[in-house]
């Protein structure tokens, strides 16, 4: 069985969710394991991450970390202009 | 225009989210951190991640402020790359890829071993130390030869300082546990026999914690935290002391969150002066985790064109001190 999630971040700003999504592209080709993936994409300003896994536990995991690093990355966002 | 360049520094391998930034003549302008406190036990990788989510952009901008900087004013951002915990380490990159997109300056992994030692070679002004490197993560015997940093001995298991902290925890001593550890020792007047194990020039410590540990309940803690810390110290001391032979070094270097022993301290200085060699020990502030040294070795890869594609700009758990050629030290 697998386990899917799909979370769409719409953050109105292309060029903001171009950065987002670069700055975590890395992190989802080291990411990936045999029992969970991810996948990520742009579409204008909206980001769309998919989740694989074979448990929902695994889902929820790498969910929480994509979550973590986009929440991380749009607060730094804020010492653009310090 | 002012020829001086400023570098950012994140590091998060562990458990410290750290912010430095340093100028191209080797000034710290800033060096903030936050650092995880496990409530039990060690640190646990998820938790300690989670922490540093949540502390990195008030670290940041402390850093900048002290330093009286802009992100707009840094020439580069460089990230602790490895070796380290996997989900500290991707909260510290990606933070440092984002910071890197912000500014449009250039992004520059570090390896967190180098950047111990570099910072050491910074504020000592010696130019080529024999390195012991003590943390919790890490008991490596480095020296440099032949354009990189080379392994004259390291711990066949756990770091000394995991060894003396799970020993601490153990004895309910708490957080951080080798300073207290060592004020007990202070107070010991017998020696407790514990495995001393030396392999080659290898030391290994998880046998020692475990019969350390097991011995608690027979043993008055003052002797048995002497006798521990003499015993792992002593299997330091006895491979450094080689290696000194070995190199020929004109000096040794302290550097880790370790080095902050006095005890330590005072042992390998002790070897020094066997060999006529000069002693030094990083400084408190800097012996830790810390983005200083972060940002001081980004420096210095930045120098030689040592930046990475934001692409590819992947973390490497597992990324060994000798597999980094350091062309700075040609």
């Amino acid at each position: 069985m697998t386990i899917k999630s799909n979370l769409k971040i719409e953050l109105g700003d292309p060029d903001l969710a171009e950065k987002l999504y670069r700055a975590i592209l890395p992190e989802v080709a080291t990411t990936k394991s045999k029992a969970s993936k991810a996948s990520i994409r742009r579409e204008g300003g909206t980001l769309t991450i998919e989740i694989e896994a074979a448990t929902i536990a695994g889902v929820r995991a790498l969910l929480n970390s994509y979550i973590r690093w986009i929440t991380t990355s749009l607060e730094v966002v804020n010492l653009k202009g310090d | 225009m002012s020829s001086v360049q400023y570098v950012l520094g994140i590091e998060c391998t562990a458990h410290t989210f750290g912010c430095g930034v340093v100028s191209s003549e080797g000034t710290v302008l800033s060096n903030t951190k936050a650092e995880y406190v496990p409530k039990t036990g060690g640190i646990h990788p998820r938790e300690a991640s989670q922490h540093h989510a949540a502390k990195a952009s008030a670290t940041i901008r402390d850093a900048l402020k002290e330093a009286d900087l802009r992100l707009s004013d840094v020439d580069a951002v460089a990230f602790s790359a490895g070796p380290g915990l996997g989900p500290c380490l991707r909260t510290g990159a990606t933070v440092a890829r984002m910071l890197s997109l912000l500014s449009s300056k250039p992004l520059v992994p570090v390896n967190h071993c180098i950047a111990h030692i570099e910072v050491g070679r910074m504020v000592t002004e010696e130019e080529d130390p024999l390195v012991v490197y003590v943390s919790g993560g890490n008991t490596i015997v480095s020296a440099f030869s032949d354009g990189r940093y080379r392994i004259f001995g390291e711990t066949l298991d756990i770091a000394l300082g995991n060894c003396l902290d799970s020993f601490a925890r153990s004895l309910g001593l708490g957080h951080p546990g080798v300073p207290k550890l060592e004020s007990l020792a202070n107070e010991g007047r017998s020696f407790i026999p514990l495995p001393y194990v030396v392999k080659g020039q290898d030391v290994s410590y998880s046998g020692l914690l475990t019969m350390a540990v097991r011995k608690i309940e027979e043993s008055d803690p003052h002797d048995l935290s002497l006798s521990l810390l003499e015993v792992a110290y002593g299997t330091l001391a006895e491979v450094t002391e080689r290696a000194l032979a070995h190199t020929e070094k004109p000096s040794l270097l302290l550097t880790g969150g370790v080095a902050r022993s006095p005890r330590l301290q005072r042992i390998l200085e002790s070897v020094c002066q066997e060999h006529s060699s000069r002693f030094y020990v990083v400084p408190p502030d800097l012996a830790g985790d810390n983005g200083a040294m972060i940002a001081w070795t980004g420096y210095l890869a930045l120098k030689e064109d040592l930046t990475a594609p934001i692409e590819t700009s992947y973390i490497r758990p597992k990324w060994r001190l000798d597999e980094v050629e350091v062309p700075w030290r040609r």
